[in-house]
């Protein structure tokens, strides 16, 4: 028992230092949820249980198996309190559990890292991928000893969120892990060192392996500066390689790439933004109008078959951000009514663009620097490099059209200045788009009511998720529109580009348009734009109403359409066999979708309902093909099994052929072209004794470890010889089985255990390699090895 | 001739016989079972032995104890230089009383014949020796003598000593059944060698176990030990190896293949069986035809010996699995 515990004793730190590595390195998991501590802070607890159990677990007699199997049930159940299954009601809990875990799916599913505090947390993933991980480690590490292979599980501990997130993982967590990594190291190989020498029989000097004089302090030296020169250099090394990017030692900030926005090219910093970890306000708006929805910063224009572009601008230097805008320059007629509201924008430091943030369609513009505008797009872009929106301060008006559908749908068509450059699409763009289109309209009348139906189309059909393939090219848009396992998956950006697309191939001048969304209310007339609130959607030409804005994001993302698509909505055509909502098989009513709905975002809903159906189709196909895999597997078995009774039943040669048969399953060399006494002979050097214990991992095996089953095969080979040479045998059927089953028995004895599972389920007699392999092992014998007759081949 | 043996009871008595004379012979020639064995199955498969080794090893020693362990007529010739083939042979010499010729039989005229350093004389009279051994006669002057049954020649010769001896030509080689070397004792061996021979001559002592009309008896026993195509077709598989070995000049002839299975018939006697195993057959096939064989001027220059050459030819020639024939 003393020794026990100084084994435990020995045993602690390395699990201590072993758990506690393994949790520093889940510190990169941060990025994962703004509620961090939700999951960090229960995996504590269990890199604290952990170890201890381990310790203690190794330290009682159990056997190591038993012990590893104890401790992932002990591991299990603290993760199955933790999320707050009941002890006391196991089973009733359970539903809840699943329901938590559901609904953190789903928000690990529909939301970019950090999952935002709002929705439900991802902390019953997080937590059980942990302890597993906490777990997986210390088995490694302590219950088998394989320190350098416990690296593995933390390096996909740390690479996880680095696939998942970006670059964003601070590169302290790296230092901590990669220093704990090494003090593992060098625990068991001090342990291994301290080993060396042990004096036998010295019980008391063994249980304190650095009693007798093995000092590891010298190598304890060397090991500090090894380690310490390796963790640095890994940290500095990648600074200084382009490709690699180690966000500083940033440990408690922000998980995604700092407070930094930087708009250059409109459509991937939308996308970056999207998809960055924090949500960082950048504008801040003070004005009158009551829906300050849909501000624009710059509109793309042309598809060249691989990604939307603003086009080549040619900066026209009186064109500035100084005053009054000529609104006619903006397609809109005079009659129509407008509601004219001023605004005074602040861009933070943090918002650092090249493209100025403007309401549409706005009358004057008044902001400092090189600011140009474009008279078709009416987008604002700086002459300068050093003009940029970051701390700037500028006013605007703008003057909301009140767009009447009815107008529209009697509009003519664009003037050709318009309808030529925005109706163009690239030659490789794929027929399918267009005929698509068609078949999607097909029952709407005039342009404009083609292009709500275009957008109801795409907002019933698809579905929103920011974490799906990006980009906009023709394969890309492709993989979009048609149907298939993750495919009408998408967000804003593709969104607002396939339709942008699909109205082109239906001749209207479409374009889209990047901006933010919706702005954040903090106080009276003063909103904020943040990061998250990025969007983008397209804009399509109705001579008289100007450029006017459809909104074909699904409403988890984009809760409203505009006001003029709702009642116009004309069912899709039935070229597409995708089931249509209610709302759109009765054009005055409006549709679920397009119907304003109560909030911006709505995961819950959304969970509801994709989460919680089960399988069932897939679980039945599952089972089918695991019993079919299960049945296919015995058959092997079987034949042998069967074959071996048969040839039991026979005469001299059947039970001869058993033998060799059974030989080659259990990966005996059998030599060919031998007489039955040399193949005897040399066959009971892989005899093996009746071990009277559990089995050997390497029994041994030999001439006279058997001598029973010797007599036996002897006897067999006398039958065979007598057969095969003499002028009368008495080759009575089954005469030898008992002896066969003898020879068959040693045999076994002297093989391991993995080799008798093989020639159990996958007997090499069966296959044509076994046969061959067989041969080989015969003719290929050295003539020294026969004289000898110790030597046989071993098959394969 | 392959008419199976109908009573075990032949094999009994056989197996008594070899007993008894290997076990006299064991009083002479210490802890070397496998050349006695060897040496009475090619009496029992009426052969002839050559009996090859160093000086001292005990050659004689061996072919004359077993010539006194049966009790038939034994002649002893030691080949010199200067023996002539009449000397082997016998010849007619003029009877001055009876007017006419006569004949006075030679040294081969005996059951056992003992032909002591047999390469020490010419190769005319180691020509002697052909027609007895191989037609068991003898014709001297137009007249045929036939030699009794039992008919064995054991030979001894000497290989280390070239000086004044001439190397048996391949016909006289191919008339001996097995070749045999008697080593060098073990120690245990030379120990109680050193006390039996030292007092006396053990040879003095060795009385005869049996006869030659006993070993007629058990030759005959020996011809009907069946023989399997399968073995047949092994033995006749290994002549044809040896024939198309790239390192022999000479392979083994039908003489050789004949030589093989009758001493395995005999070997599978001796052990009891009245049929013949592949076993028989590879186990005597070194000492059968290594000396019958001649390595080619390429294996010779790369030190293979014909030993090693019938191995590695023992060792590809597979054992037919064969059925009952």
């Amino acid at each position: 028992m003393r020794g026990m515990s100084a084994d435990a004793r020995r045993d602690l730190p390395l699990a201590a230092v072993a758990a506690a590595t393994t949790w520093l390195t889940m510190l990169s998991w941060r990025g994962f949820s703004e509620l961090w501590g939700q999951f960090l802070g229960p995996l504590i607890l269990v890199a604290v249980v952990v170890p201890v159990t381990g310790v203690l677990l190794r330290a009682a007699p159990l056997s190591r198996r038993l012990g590893i199997l104890v401790h992932l049930l002990v591991v299990a159940a603290l993760v199955w309190l933790m999320l707050g299954g009941s002890a006391v009601h196991p089973v009733a809990s359970t539903g809840d559990l699943a329901g938590r875990i559901g609904d953190a799916w789903v928000s690990a599913e529909t939301y970019q890292p950090p999952i935002p505090q709002s929705v439900p947390t991802i902390a019953p993933l997080l937590i059980p991928c942990g302890a597993l991980a906490l777990y997986v480690v210390d088995v490694l590490a302590c219950w088998l000893r394989r320190v350098p292979l416990a690296g593995l599980p933390l390096l996909a501990v740390y690479c996880v969120p680095i696939s998942v997130i970006g670059d964003g993982v601070s590169g302290l967590v790296f230092l901590f892990s990669a220093a704990g990594f090494l003090l593992m190291m060098f625990l068991q190989e001090s342990a291994h060192i301290a080993r060396w020498g042990r004096p036998l029989g010295g019980s008391s000097a063994a249980a304190d392996p650095q009693g007798f004089g093995v000092h590891t302090g010298a190598s304890r030296g060397s090991a500090t500066t090894v380690g310490s020169v390796a963790v640095v250099l890994a940290v500095i090394l990648p600074l200084f390689i382009p490709t690699l990017h180690l966000d500083g030692l940033g440990l408690f900030g922000p998980g995604g790439d700092g407070g930094k926005v930087k708009v250059v090219n409109p459509i991937a910093d939308m996308r970056r933004n999207l998809h960055r970890g924090a949500d960082v306000p950048l504008l801040t708006v003070q004005t009158n109008d009551p829906d300050p929805t849909y501000l624009r910063i710059a509109v793309l224009t042309q598809f060249n078959g691989i990604e939307w572009t603003s086009g080549n601008r040619a900066i026209i230097s009186d064109q500035t951000a100084s005053g009054l805008l000529p609104f006619s320059e903006q397609g809109l007629s005079p009659n129509v009514p407008t509601d004219q509201h001023n605004y005074t924008v602040t861009a933070t430091s943090d918002f650092d663009s090249r493209w100025l943030p403007t309401m549409f369609p706005a009358t004057s513009v008044n902001a400092v620097g090189d600011w140009h505008w474009d008279a078709s797009t009416m987008d604002f872009i700086s002459g300068n490099d050093s003009t940029t929106t970051a701390g700037l301060t500028w006013t605007m008006s703008a003057a909301k059209p009140r767009l009447s559908s009815y107008s529209m749908i009697n509009s003519l068509s664009a003037p050709i200045s318009i309808q030529e450059p925005y109706t163009a699409t690239p030659s490789t763009l794929p027929n399918y788009v267009g005929d698509l289109a068609q078949q999607v309209t097909r029952n709407a009348d005039s342009r404009f009511e083609r292009a709500v139906t275009l957008q109801n189309w795409f907002r019933d059909n698809f579905r929103y998720r920011l974490k799906s393939a990006e980009g906009d090219s023709n394969e890309a848009l492709l993989h979009f529109l048609t149907k298939g396992k993750g495919h009408r998956v998408g967000y804003c950006e593709q969104f607002a580009a396939a339709f942008a697309v699909m109205a082109r191939t239906l001749d209207m001048p479409a374009r889209v348009a990047i901006g933010f969304l919706s702005p954040e209310k903090t106080g009276p007339d003063r909103y904020v734009y943040s990061a998250h609130d990025m969007h983008a959607w397209p804009e399509v030409y109705f001579r008289g109403s100007g450029w006017v804005r459809f909104e074909p994001t699904p409403s988890r993302r984009a809760g409203t359409v505009p006001a003029y698509t709702v009642g116009r909505a004309v069912k899709p055509g039935s070229g597409d066999k995708t089931p249509n909502s209610a709302g759109g098989s009765n054009p005055d009513e409006p549709s679920s979708a397009s119907a304003p709905t109560k909030g911006v975002k709505q995961p819950e809903s959304a969970a509801a309902s994709s989460g919680t159906s089960v399988p069932w189709v897939g679980i039945l196909v599952g089972v089918l093909v695991l019993t079919v895999i299960g049945g296919v597997a015995l058959v092997p078995s079987a034949v042998r099994r069967r074959r071996r009774h048969r040839r039991l039943e026979g005469g001299a040669e059947a039970a001869w052929s058993e033998l060799r048969d059974s030989a080659l399953d259990l990966g005996v060399g059998w030599p060919t072209g031998r007489s039955p006494h040399e193949t005897g002979y040399l066959l009971k050097a892989w005899f093996g004794a009746e071990p009277d214990g559990p089995p050997l991992v390497r029994p041994a095996r030999g001439r006279g470890l058997a001598p029973g089953a010797e007599d036996a095969l002897d006897r067999i080979v006398h039958a065979l010889e007598r057969v095969r040479y003499a002028v009368r045998a008495d080759d009575a059927p089954g005469a030898l089985a008992d002896d066969v089953r003898q020879c068959i028995a040693a045999l076994e004895h002297g093989c391991s255990r993995g080799t008798l599972r093989r020639a159990r389920w996958l007997p090499r007699s069966l296959f044509g390699r076994g046969r061959r392999a067989a041969a080989r092992a015969g003719l290929d014998r050295a003539p020294e090895a026969v004289a000898a007759g110790g030597v046989v081949d071993h098959v394969g | 001739m392959t008419s199976p043996v109908s009573q075990g009871a032949d094999l009994d008595t056989l197996n008594k016989v070899v007993e008894r004379v290997r076990g006299n012979i064991k009083r002479v020639i210490e802890g070397k079972p496998d050349v006695i064995s060897s040496a009475v199955a090619v009496l029992l498969a009426e052969g002839h032995l050559l009996i090859e080794d160093v000086p001292g090893v005990g050659k004689t020693m061996l072919a004359k104890s077993l010539a006194r362990s049966i009790d038939s007529s034994v002649r002893r010739i030691q080949f010199t230089p200067d023996l002539l083939p009449s000397d082997v042979t016998g010849v007619s010499v003029f009877n001055q009383n009876t007017r006419e010729f006569e004949f006075r039989p030679g040294g081969v005229f005996a059951n056992i014949v003992l032909g002591d350093e047999i390469n020490r004389a010419s190769p005319k009279t180691q020509s002697a020796l052909l027609e007895c051994m191989e037609e068991r006669q003898v014709t001297v002057d137009n007249t045929t003598y036939t030699l009794e049954a039992p008919f064995m020649v054991i030979a001894t010769q000497n290989p280390i000593e070239m000086e004044g001896t001439y190397a048996l030509p391949e016909a006289q080689r191919d008339r001996f059944m097995v070749r045999l070397s008697v080593g060098y004792p073990v120690e245990a061996a030379e120990i109680a060698m050193l006390d039996s021979h030292t007092m006396s001559n053990p040879l003095d002592d060795l009385e005869p176990v049996t006869d030659a009309v006993e070993i007629r008896k058990l030759i005959s026993i020996v011809t009907q030990v069946h023989v399997s195509q399968a073995v047949q077709r092994y033995t006749v598989a290994l002549a044809a190896a040896t024939r198309r070995s790239s390192e022999l000049a000479l392979g083994a002839s039908p003489r050789a293949t004949l030589h093989l299975l009758r001493a395995a018939k005999a070997s599978a006697a001796i052990q009891g069986r009245d049929y013949v195993l592949p076993d028989d057959v590879l186990g005597l096939a070194a000492s059968v035809l290594t000396h019958r064989l001649l390595p080619s001027v390429e294996a010779a220059m790369g030190g293979r010996t014909t030993a090693t050459i019938l191995d590695s030819i023992v060792a590809s020639v597979p054992v037919p699995e064969g059925t009952r024939a």
